[in-house]
């Protein structure tokens, strides 16, 4: 695929539920990306329940994720054309056993190999919930973007989704076994230690570990997650974006950017019963939005209010 | 990242340092709509007295910035906090430029009416409760300036003297205030327990939500 670029940016696209559109939203990001000269590498890395092939509207390919991750084949070998211009594809596994639970080494090995692939940007489907490789991948990606629905569970869990992602994070870094147990401890809302949010977490542990709790601090501001809001009904739907936003400073004391927002539509239903990914088509509102939304993630922007 | 009583107000209503009135209001609005209790955002994360002690900030923080003085002088005082803490945090002399902040409260000091030795015999016996201007008298009795108590009880003189004015809307949140009513009443030697309640009843029915904001 022709010469290295000088950067390389990776994307991963989680969700602390289900069906909240995370292959939908990334494979029209992708196309997006595509459309516009960029190229683009396309990870399934939903590691057991893998099918971006079909948001696609490819079969699932032959050659897959694990024969990289279990048989050692060189990446180059599991990287599939698209029918889509400057779009690539890993597909996942599909393989039951196994692969769902792939090694440290094994994931690193992975990151290691897609900073080798030779496109512009990387797009990793990761798995909803808060497993840990999912955690890792999302925060070892250059851009983390959580999908959220305007609803009671979707929200409450994308929440949970990034307490757990930022305590992920913490604890791999606190070397200190007292900062680690203190961590752990934390991470219940009921601990016994007083501390009700991460922003207490760290002061704590500032007056622990002065070094240490710097350190954390310093990777907290770091931690930038990026909000898409799917599904939206009104305008009411898009301000719960920047409500979600506020609330995060407040809780976590994290910055949170709220990058855009997808609105309810009958042709993204049809689009996945025919299996034609939207953007392919080009024009329209939901165009808009994905490019609105890739604009943001490329540029590190985020929505203003109103 | 700073935990939630010790941001600013700019950091409380997450806007930079340069925003317009403009600005100001609609952060306020938003982060009202946040917080109420029960909206979607913020029903899983904080609970409700949470939301309100947020509210109660974001009140505060707008009621100063959109004012243009009182924004001017919270600029200043913000200003000289800032140095204070990159040089050295205990190098704070009294004639910090932490002044003008107070003027409009400390210009009250010089209207007292005359008082004497038992201005607080009718707050001690229950048939007065203890106000803003019974702190002062006791202050005031006890010979202490406001310098010596904040450096006495170490609360800040601003925030001393909103509360004797009783600008509820320049202190911070109720938890806050009773400490500082606790500390104040311990360093006057006034019945600790009784001054916290009869105090935080008048700041409570004052700040009561629905009410217009005090102060502006």
């Amino acid at each position: 695929m022709g010469q290295l670029f000088d950067h390389k940016e990776i994307f991963a696209f989680g969700s602390g539920k289900g069906g909240v559109g995370k292959s939908f939203l990334a494979t029209n990001v992708a196309l997006v990306l595509g459309r516009k000269g960029r190229k683009v590498l396309l990870v399934d890395a939903d590691l057991g329940g893998a099918n971006l092939h079909t948001c696609l509207g490819i079969p699932a390919p032959e050659a897959n994720l694990s024969d990289f991750i279990h048989h050692n084949r060189p990446i180059q070998d599991t990287i599939i054309r698209t029918p889509f211009e400057n779009v690539w594809l890993i597909s996942g596994g599909q393989d039951i056993l196994g692969i769902a639970n792939p090694k440290h080494t094994q994931k690193m090995r992975l990151l290691k190999a897609l900073q080798e692939v030779d496109v512009e940007v990387v797009l990793l489907d990761l798995g909803a919930g808060t497993g840990h490789n999912t955690l890792d991948f999302f925060l070892v990606a250059d851009k983390g973007v959580m999908v959220v629905m305007p609803e009671p569970t979707s929200v409450e869990n994308a929440y949970r989704f990034i307490k757990s992602a930022l305590y992920r994070r913490l604890i791999v870094l606190a070397s200190d076994p007292a900062v680690r147990d203190l961590v752990e401890k934390a991470s219940d809302r009921r601990n016994d230690a007083g501390i009700r949010t991460p922003a207490e977490l760290v002061e704590q542990v500032v007056k622990m570990d002065p070094t240490t709790g710097q350190m954390l601090r310093d990777s907290l501001k770091q931690f930038r997650p990026r909000i898409v809001l799917n599904q939206v009904r009104s305008l009411a739907d898009i301000r719960i974006g920047f409500a979600m936003q506020a609330a995060c400073q407040k809780y976590f004391g994290l910055e949170v950017d709220f990058v855009g927002y997808l609105e309810n539509d009958d042709q993204v239903w049809r689009s996945i019963r025919t299996r034609q990914p939207l953007a392919a088509m080009g024009g329209g509102k939901l165009f808009r939005s994905f490019e609105t939304i890739a604009f943001n993630l490329l540029s590190n922007q985020q929505l203003k209010p109103e | 990242m700073k935990p939630l009583h010790q941001q600013n107000y700019y950091e409380i209503l997450g806007i930079p340092r340069e925003a317009t009135p403009e600005q100001i209001r609609k952060a306020f609005e938003m982060s009202k709509q946040t917080f109420e209790s029960n909206s979607l955002a913020t029903y899983s994360l904080f609970s409700d007295e949470e939301n309100r002690e947020i509210l109660t900030l974001t009140q505060k923080a707008y009621n100063t910035l959109f004012n243009l003085n009182l924004r001017q002088a919270y600029d200043q005082q913000l200003q000289s906090e800032e140095q204070t803490s990159t040089t050295k945090r205990k190098t704070k002399t009294p004639a910090s430029p932490d002044k003008p902040s107070i003027q409009s409260v400390s210009s009250q000091e010089d209207d007292l009416p005359p008082m004497g030795k038992n201005a607080l015999q009718p707050y001690i016996a229950g048939t007065k409760p203890f106000d803003g201007s019974a702190l002062k008298a006791a202050r005031l009795l006890a010979g202490i300036s406001l310098d010596e108590l904040a450096s006495q009880t170490k609360i800040r003189k601003t925030y001393l003297s909103y509360l004797e004015a009783e600008s509820f809307s320049s202190l911070p949140a109720s938890v806050y205030v009773r400490g500082f009513v606790k500390l104040v009443a311990a360093a006057l030697s006034l019945p600790i327990e009784q001054t916290a309640q009869d105090y935080m009843n008048r700041y409570a029915s004052a700040t009561q939500p629905g009410q217009a904001p005090h102060g502006i």
